[in-house]
């Protein structure tokens, strides 16, 4: 397979599995400046991807380096309170557990 | 790993470069007093996404701690995704020509009864000014000259 059909099943099987389990995502609508939202349908229309769907990644990706660029005093506010929590989905927190910058889950067997 | 092992892991990863990084930074000069940017239009449009409830949190934590609306990350985010798809169509791209995508958004903002940026921030003229040429004073000479 070459790496752009790859590339596209990846992108499609993603938006179905987000389609599929939308028990831990909400729709959540944005106020943006015309200037943008126009441009946004635009690509969308010309590109055929979904609005929705797209920027779930891209904003998971966007609180990941978030969290780690946030100074200490916020980082133990916001983030500390996670350490050794459970993550059910596939979300920023989780991956920064997975990195080692929020603590594992232990459980007591 | 201790807390100051972490703080040095967490330095390791950290991208000035990222939109991340840029938007903690304008979120710190917001809550120490900072103004926002302007706003051209009062009206704005909708668009609605799909968030993980996890990531949704997460936002809501970030909000009340930098004293803005979860929607005004958000916005910040997304839009400043939007100039960056924009900014890379392909040039080679035939089919989608960036400076008529351009126009074509241009004009719909006027369309729809909006007010446009200045010149030098409109779609059109972003994609323009591209040209190696444009603002070149030695072509302007020579344009003069004929």
């Amino acid at each position: 397979m070459s790496n752009n059909a790859k590339d596209f099943i990846q992108e499609r099987c993603k938006e179905r599995a987000k389609e599929k389990d939308s028990s831990v995502y909400t729709n959540v609508s944005i106020r943006l400046d015309p200037k943008y939202a126009l441009m946004l349908q635009s690509l969308s229309k010309e590109y055929n991807f979904s609005i929705s769907t797209s920027f779930t990644d891209l904003i998971k990706q966007h609180l990941i380096d978030i969290a780690i660029s946030l100074d200490e005093k916020d980082f133990k506010n916001i983030i500390s309170p996670h350490d050794g929590a459970w993550f059910s989905s596939d979300s920023a927190l989780k991956e920064l557990q997975s990195e080692g910058i929020i603590q594992q889950t232990s459980f007591d067997l | 790993m201790n807390n100051e092992e972490k703080a040095t892991a967490r330095q390791d990863l950290v991208d000035s470069n990222s939109l991340g990084f840029k938007l903690v930074q304008h979120l710190e000069e917001l809550r120490k007093g900072g103004e926002k940017p302007s706003k051209l239009n009062k009206k704005t449009m909708t668009a609605t996404v799909k968030v993980n409830d996890e990531d949704l949190n997460f936002l809501s934590d970030l909000a009340k701690t930098f004293e803005v609306s979860r929607n005004y990350i958000l916005q910040m985010l997304v839009q400043n995704d939007i100039k960056t798809m924009f900014s890379n169509i392909s040039s080679d791209n035939v089919e989608i020509d960036q400076a008529i995508l351009a126009d074509g958004v241009d004009s719909a903002i006027s369309e729809k009864g909006f007010k446009h940026e200045y010149r030098g921030k409109t779609w059109y003229w972003d994609t323009v000014q591209r040209d190696p040429d444009f603002g070149n004073p030695e072509r302007a000479k020579g344009l003069l000259e004929i």
